[in-house]
């Protein structure tokens, strides 16, 4: 990280990474995803990639309308599935900024897919979240110790008319509980910003910041990629960490040690803790 | 109007609030960084867990590790496997009515767990506590309105009883909260301004973050058998050698306190995120 991205991290808790996807990933992460829409549910569900619709009640989403013929709004799990989602557990653009963010052994605790219709947005959730302690911002000792890091890839451009992500900056040190949450994030609000993107570009941020997506008001599907990472001596999300058949065969060793977890209590022998 | 909150519309927290610890237990938890529990275990159940602890040390079941080169003497991880008291010390209502205090609602588990049998000379170096501490899983955290929301918390029970003079477990009380690190690292305990002993009779606790500076004074008795269980937020996973054997999770699944302790470790409790939208 350079001194000016540390600077802008720690004052607005979120980067915004424009290109780390080569075209070449990029393409064939949406190619299998195109694959993956031409299979029904139960294909998708026997190759790991189950889509899990957003149903009309969902407490975050507002789903969106989807065009004739088209998919509900869906969240589906990647690496269960296999394939290019491998390539970003430790993609190097990416991981040398977790890494620093979060300040010791890290894992990876969930990867997932979201694809967005119109109509769908996400509502605003955490900020102030250092009651929340899963997701706490920290900074101490000239170090970040954030305890858990998110990178949303893009994966089809996103304007604010698209439902972009959209972050409240400064939330991730707010003393104060956010009136904003549970609403779907107005970019016209002065705290709010809404962070378009292009395909191929990435947003890491603290999962302290209070985050959420706008509206999409036009017909274009919103695609994201979303990996999470924590400390070691976390678990991970409801089985989202979770990889297809031979990973551990074909697998980097870095790419093995954030899925495995490396050794969970840092800086702890037997004696340290009584 | 009053202003919805994250729980509010969320329901991402669970139990907040509603523990029996008085206000006066949570003044001195987070001033000193812990609470002596008096008579936690009964004169029975002292006796019964040091009778099971002398057996398997001398026949270790499978699922137990025997440490026999600790710095206490030996120590047997995993020690709830051992049914009985060993077990049953894991949920007492008063430990786990503070520990839903401490670490965040109903959100908590069971790290770990072990006896150590300490032989005689055998003492420990002082934990480092604070900020300067560089073990992030045994964070201090309560905040400005009173919520708090620990990483790592130890009871630690005595089955003898520990003396001023003899192997009591010791502390530096507030040390939780030290900026700096201390500079005790190469000197003696005894010569530690700061470092208060916490002596406890056979049956007796102590309660505190594992944020705080603590160490034991060396023992001369020949018997000095202690009992200890780690408790973290309901994400954390489980210290090395401590995952619960099936047939544990099986004996202690209508158990609801223990039940709840074992289960795998989760972000959300189930049947969380439900609420209605605003």
């Amino acid at each position: 990280m350079t001194q000016e991205e540390r600077y802008l991290f720690d004052l607005h808790g979120y980067l915004v990474l424009r290109g780390v996807l080569s075209s070449d990933i990029h393409r064939r992460l949406n190619e299998t995803i195109d694959y993956l829409e031409t299979l029904n549910d139960n294909q998708t569900a026997a190759l790991g990639a189950e889509r899990k619709y957003r149903a009309s009640d969902n407490v975050y989403a507002q789903t969106g309308v989807p065009s004739e013929g088209g998919l509900g709004d869906y969240d589906c799990q990647v690496l269960c599935y296999g394939g290019p989602f491998e390539e970003l557990i430790d993609l190097p653009q990416t991981l040398q900024y977790i890494e620093e963010m979060i300040g010791e052994p890290a894992r990876l605790d969930a990867a997932s897919f979201m694809s967005r219709n119109s109509g769908g947005a996400f509502r605003f959730h955490h900020g102030y979240a250092e009651l929340l302690p899963y997701s706490e911002y920290a900074f101490r000792d000239g170090a970040f110790k954030c305890v858990s890091v998110k990178i949303g890839y893009a994966l089809t451009d996103v304007d604010v008319e698209d439902g972009c992500f959209a972050v409240i900056p400064g939330s991730h040190k707010s003393n104060f509980t956010n009136p904003l949450v549970g609403q779907i994030p107005d970019p016209t609000h002065p705290l709010v910003q809404p962070l378009p993107c292009k395909a191929g570009d990435a947003i890491i941020f603290s999962e302290d910041l209070s985050h959420g997506a706008v509206e999409n008001h036009r017909s274009k599907v919103r695609r994201t990629l979303f990996y999470s990472y924590a400390p070691a001596f976390h678990c991970t999300w409801h089985g989202l960490a979770m990889t297809a058949e031979g990973f551990e065969q074909r697998a980097t060793p870095r790419r093995l040690e954030l899925i495995q977890g490396p050794a969970p209590f840092a800086h702890a022998s037997e004696a340290d803790v009584r | 109007m009053k202003q919805a909150t994250e729980e509010d519309v969320f329901d991402l927290q669970i139990g907040l609030g509603e523990s029996e610890t008085s206000v006066e237990d949570k003044h001195f938890f987070d001033t000193a960084g812990y609470l002596v529990l008096e008579d936690l275990l009964n004169p029975d159940q002292i006796s019964q867990a040091q009778d099971t602890l002398s057996r398997i040390k001398a026949t270790i079941p499978k699922n137990i590790t025997l440490l026999p080169d600790s710095p206490y003497g030996c120590e047997l991880v995993n020690i709830i496997e051992a049914e009985s008291t060993a077990e049953d010390a894991m949920a007492l209502p008063r430990v786990l009515d503070y520990v839903q205090e401490f670490i965040w609602g109903r959100q908590y588990r069971l790290v770990g767990s072990r006896a150590i049998l300490r032989t005689p000379g055998k003492g420990s170096r002082l934990s480092q506590g604070g900020d300067a501490d560089p073990r992030r899983y045994a964070r201090y955290r309560c905040f400005g309105d009173g919520q708090f929301r620990c990483l790592m918390i130890t009871c630690l029970i005595a089955l003898t009883d520990t003396t001023d003079g003899d192997g009591a477990f010791c502390a530096i009380p507030a040390s939780h909260k030290a900026s700096l690190p201390h500079p005790y690292e190469n000197t003696d305990l005894n010569a530690i301004a700061p470092l208060q002993n916490i002596p406890l009779r056979a049956g007796s606790g102590v309660l505190f973050t594992e944020n705080l500076s603590h160490a034991f004074q060396p023992t001369i008795r020949e018997k000095d058998v202690w009992l200890s269980y780690q408790y973290g937020p309901s994400y954390m996973v489980n210290w090395p050698r401590c995952e619960p054997s099936t047939d544990l999770l099986a004996r202690t699944a209508a158990d609801p306190a223990k039940s709840h302790l074992l289960l795998e470790p989760y972000y959300h409790p189930i049947g969380s995120q439900k609420k209605q939208t605003m």
